[in-house]
C-alpha cells in the first residue's frame, strides 16, 4: 500500500512539476472560457427562442467543444505514463520494486484521473457566475460533472493502455487520439444511420454525444455507466496483463 | 524486457530473439486468452446493458419521470401507436423530446417512434406529408418547417403536436421555459386512443361559410386544422329533429340569411339534449342596418343577446392600422376555455377580430347566465348607424346614441340539464374567428384561431388534460447586463487562466531555483 501511495504521489508530482500540465490547464481554461462566454452571450440574448435548454445543459451536453477538450487533454495526459518510463529505462526499476503490476497500473491511472479532475475543478467557478445571473439546477450540474468524469475516465484508461503498448510517447498520443476519433465517428453515425437500425443502436450506445446529452439533462442511464465502466475495467485489465508480460519477459 | 535491453545496448548489434521457455509461452497464451475473454465480456456486458437498462432522474422536479396519469394511459394502449418526429437533429427541442420519448418507450412496447428529418430525408417526409396533410414551407436558410413537430397516429386517427405545444417560454427580466412535452404527447395519445371521435356538424342552408371554400372567408383552413386534431367535420342541412344525429357539436358559421323558426327550434332542441353549439354570427348588413339572425329567441333562452350594431375600437394600442376601428385586439377573460390566451407571457397570441357585433346579457327564462370571454376596451363604442359604412375613411365619430364600451364580444352559456348533461353555447359576434385569415396570421396574432379550436374542444367535451402535472420551470436565459457580460468574459478568459498560468510559472521558477527538484518531491 505504501509503495502504491508513493507511486501515486510521484506520478502526481511528475504531472504538476512539468510545464505540460500547466500548459494543458491554461489552454483548457481558455477554450472552456471561450465556450462559456459564447454561451453567456447566446443565453442573454435568445430569450424568445423556443427551447427548453438551460445554460448548464448547453455547456456540458449538445456541444462539440467537449470533444475538442477531450482530444486536447487525454492523449497528452496519458502518453507518457508508460512510454516515458520505457524510453528512459526507469521501467526496470519499477518492475523490480516490491509492488504488483495492478498497483503500478492503478497508481498511474489514478494519478492521471486526479489530474484530469483537477483540470475541471476551476470550471465550477463558471457555475457560480451562472448562479448570479439565473437559477441553476445543481442536481443537473452534479450529473453533468459525473458525465465528464466517466467519459474522461474511459478515455484515460484507453490512453493508459496505448501508452503501455508502445515505447514512443508520440505513437501513444496518436493511438489514443485515433481510438477517441473512432469512438467519436461511430457516435456520430447515430445521426446518419437509418432510424431504428442496429447500427443506430450501436452508435447511440457508443456515442459520447448522447451520453453527455443525458448526463447534462440530469439523467443517469445504466447503459452509459456500464459502457464507461466496462471500458475502464477492460483497458486496465489489459494494461495489467501487458505490464505483467514485461515482468515475465524480464524473468525469462 | 527484451525491448528495454535493446535500448540499454546502445549501438551494439541487436541480439537474436531468444525462444521463450515453455512456462512463459503458457503464460502468454493465458494472457491472450484473458485479454480475449475481457473483450468478449466487454461486448456481452454492453449488449445486456443495452437491453435491460434503467434511468435515474436527478433533474429538478423529476422532469423526465412520467406521471401516473401518463403511465395509466400507456398501460391502456392495446395496439401499436406510431409517433412521427418531424424535426432535424439540430432542433432545439429535439433532445428533450427524445429524452421524454425514451421514458415512454421504457414503459410500453406499443409505441413505435419514427424520426423523419424533412431536410435530410425528403422522400420519407413527402410520404408523411401526403398521408397526414402536413403543411410545410422552406425558410430563407433552406430549412423545412412544418405545422406539426410530432404526429401521433393510430389507424386512421392522427393528432398533430406543434412546437409551441412542447414548451412554454416566458420572457421578461428572467427567461424561463416550462417543458410541456409530457402533456402534449399524453394528450395526443389519449386523442388517438379515445373511443368516439369528435364530429363537428356545420349547418348549411342559410348562406353560411362553406367548409369547401378555400377563399379568405371560407372554412377550409378551419376544417383542415380540425381534421389534423382527429376531429371530423360534416355539413348538415337542418330538417327538423334528428338533423344532428351523430354530431358531437353543431356550428353555425357566418350565416347570411336568417334562420327560420323551425331551424332555430331544431338547434335549440339539439342544445337541450346536452350538446354544444358554436355560433359565429357576423353582421348581415342589409339596407343600411344589420339584419336579425333568427336565432335571437334561442340566444335569449341562454341569457345572451346580440345587438344590431358594430363595435368600433378607439384604443390606439388595440386597433389594427387602417381598419377604421373595426379590426382590433380583444381583451380575453379568464376561463378554462381561454387558457393560455387570457394571461401569461407578453408574447402570448393576441385574439384579433373584425366586424364584431356587441353582445349583451339578458334575463333567461330558464335562469341561464352567460359569462364574458372576450371584451372590447372601455374606449370602444357600439355604432348603430351603418348607412355610410362604405364611405368611412377613418374611425367614425361617436354619436350621442352610440353605447360606450367595454362590450362583450364572445360569451359562453352553460346549463346543467335534468339528465346530468351540460348544454353549452358559445356565441361570438364575428365571423372572423373562423375565417382562413385567422390561421394565416403570424403566431403572435393567431389567438382567434387558437380560441376557435379551444371552443370546439370544449364544446365537444374534450377537456384539457389536467391530470398530467405541470413540470417545473427551468431558467432558459440569463439576467445579465452588457457590462456584466463583458466582465464575465474578462474573468473567464483572462483572470482564471492567468491565475493558473502564474501558478505554473511560480512552480517552474521554484524548481529552477532549487536545482530542478521542489522540496518534498519523493524520489
Amino acid at each position: 500500500m505504501n509503495a502504491f501511495l508513493a507511486l501515486l504521489v510521484r506520478e502526481l508530482f511528475a504531472f504538476f512539476v512539468t510545464p505540460l500540465a500547466w500548459v494543458l490547464l491554461v489552454v483548457f481554461l481558455v477554450v472552456q472560457g471561450l465556450h462559456f462566454t459564447l454561451l453567456v452571450q447566446h443565453f442573454s440574448s435568445a430569450g424568445d427562442a423556443a427551447s427548453d435548454q438551460s445554460p448548464v445543459q448547453a455547456f456540458f451536453g449538445n456541444t462539440a467543444i467537449l470533444y475538442l477538450v477531450l482530444f486536447l487533454l487525454v492523449p497528452p495526459l496519458t502518453m507518457r505514463l508508460f512510454a516515458e518510463e520505457r524510453r528512459s529505462g526507469t521501467l526496470e526499476a519499477l518492475l523490480t520494486a516490491p509492488i504488483t503490476a495492478s498497483a503500478v497500473v492503478l497508481a498511474k491511472y489514478l494519478a492521471a484521473l486526479c489530474t484530469y479532475v483537477s483540470l475541471w475543478l476551476p470550471t465550477v467557478l463558471y457555475l457560480v457566475v451562472l448562479r448570479q445571473t439565473g437559477a441553476i439546477d445543481w442536481h443537473v450540474a452534479a450529473t453533468s460533472y459525473l458525465g465528464v468524469f466517466l467519459v474522461g475516465a474511459a478515455y484515460l484508461a484507453v490512453g493508459l493502455l496505448m501508452s503501455a503498448l508502445t515505447s514512443s510517447q508520440f505513437i501513444a498520443l496518436v493511438l489514443t487520439a485515433l481510438v477517441m476519433l473512432v469512438l467519436f465517428i461511430v457516435g456520430i453515425a447515430e445521426f446518419v444511420a437509418p432510424p431504428g437500425s442496429v447500427l443506430q443502436g450501436v452508435a447511440h450506445h457508443v456515442s459520447m454525444w448522447s451520453q453527455m446529452a443525458s448526463f447534462a439533462s440530469g439523467l443517469i442511464d445504466t447503459r452509459h455507466l456500464v459502457f464507461d465502466g466496462s471500458i475502464v475495467v477492460t483497458c486496465l485489465f489489459v494494461t495489467v496483463r501487458v505490464v505483467d508480460s514485461w515482468r515475465l519477459d524480464g524473468r525469462a | 524486457m527484451t525491448e528495454n535491453t535493446h535500448h540499454a545496448a546502445g549501438n551494439e548489434a541487436p541480439l537474436p530473439p531468444r525462444p521463450a521457455p515453455p512456462a512463459a509461452r503458457w503464460h502468454r497464451l493465458l494472457d491472450l486468452g484473458g485479454v480475449t475473454a475481457a473483450f468478449a465480456l466487454l461486448v456481452l456486458g454492453n449488449i445486456v446493458a443495452a437491453r435491460h437498462w434503467t434511468r435515474f432522474d436527478a433533474s429538478a422536479g423529476a422532469r423526465w419521470t412520467l406521471s401516473p396519469a401518463t403511465l395509466t394511459t400507456l398501460a391502456a394502449i392495446d395496439e401499436t401507436v406510431h409517433i412521427y418526429l418531424l424535426f432535424g437533429s439540430a432542433d432545439p427541442l429535439g433532445q428533450s423530446v427524445r429524452h421524454t420519448l425514451e421514458a415512454y418507450l421504457g414503459a410500453t412496447n406499443k409505441l413505435e417512434v419514427h424520426a423523419v428529418d424533412p431536410d435530410r430525408d425528403p422522400v420519407a417526409f413527402e410520404e408523411i406529408r401526403h398521408r397526414f396533410t402536413v403543411d410545410a414551407e422552406r425558410t430563407a436558410d433552406g430549412r423545412t418547417v412544418t405545422d406539426a413537430s410530432i404526429i401521433v397516429s393510430r389507424g386512421e386517427r392522427a393528432w398533430f403536436i406543434s412546437a409551441s405545444e412542447l414548451v412554454q417560454v416566458s420572457s421578461g427580466d428572467d427567461t424561463r421555459a416550462r417543458p410541456r412535452e409530457e402533456q402534449a404527447i399524453t394528450t395526443a395519445l389519449r386523442r388517438v386512443l379515445g373511443g368516439e371521435r369528435t364530429v363537428v356538424c356545420v349547418t348549411t342552408g342559410h348562406g353560411e361559410a362553406s367548409v369547401d371554400d378555400t377563399g379568405a372567408q371560407g372554412l377550409d383552413a378551419f376544417a383542415t386544422i380540425l381534421k389534423k386534431s382527429n376531429i371530423e367535420v360534416r355539413t348538415v342541412a337542418i330538417k327538423g329533429q334528428g338533423s344532428f344525429d351523430g354530431c358531437s357539436l353543431a356550428m353555425v358559421a357566418a350565416p347570411h340569411l336568417p334562420f327560420d323558426r323551425a331551424d332555430a327550434l331544431a338547434l335549440a332542441d339539439y342544445s337541450q339534449e346536452g350538446h354544444g353549439i358554436f355560433l359565429a354570427l357576423g353582421p348581415i348588413v342589409a339596407e343600411g342596418g344589420i339584419r336579425e339572425t333568427g336565432l335571437e329567441g334561442f340566444l335569449a333562452g341562454n341569457g345572451m343577446a346580440i345587438d344590431a350594431s358594430l363595435v368600433v375600437e378607439t384604443a390606439g394600442d388595440s386597433v389594427v392600422a387602417g381598419s377604421r376601428g373595426l379590426r382590433f385586439q380583444t381583451n380575453v377573460q379568464e376561463h378554462p376555455v381561454t387558457t393560455g390566451l387570457a394571461s401569461g407571457p407578453s408574447t402570448r397570441p393576441r385574439v384579433v377580430l373584425d366586424l364584431v357585433r356587441p353582445l349583451r346579457h339578458v334575463q333567461s327564462p330558464r335562469g341561464v347566465s352567460a359569462v364574458d370571454l372576450l371584451l372590447s376596451s372601455d374606449q370602444s363604442f357600439a355604432i348603430d348607424n351603418l348607412r355610410d359604412i362604405g364611405t368611412w375613411k377613418d374611425v367614425p365619430p361617436r354619436a350621442a346614441a352610440d353605447r360606450g364600451g367595454p362590450h362583450a364580444l364572445a360569451m359562453l352559456a352553460e346549463e346543467r340539464l335534468a339528465n346530468e348533461k351540460v348544454a353549452r353555447v358559445v356565441l361570438v359576434g364575428s365571423a372572423a374567428i373562423l375565417e382562413a385569415r385567422a390561421w394565416n396570421e403570424p403566431t403572435q396574432s393567431r389567438g382567434a384561431a387558437f380560441l376557435a379550436e379551444s371552443f370546439v374542444a370544449y364544446l365537444g367535451g374534450e377537456l384539457p388534460v389536467v391530470d398530467v402535472p405541470e413540470k417545473q420551470e427551468i431558467a432558459a436565459g440569463l439576467r445579465i447586463t452588457d457590462e456584466a457580460r463583458a466582465s464575465v468574459g474578462r474573468y473567464v478568459l483572462l483572470v482564471v487562466p492567468g491565475a493558473f498560468a502564474a501558478l505554473g510559472l511560480a512552480i517552474a521558477w521554484l524548481r529552477r531555483s532549487r536545482g530542478g527538484v521542489p522540496r518534498g518531491t519523493p524520489s
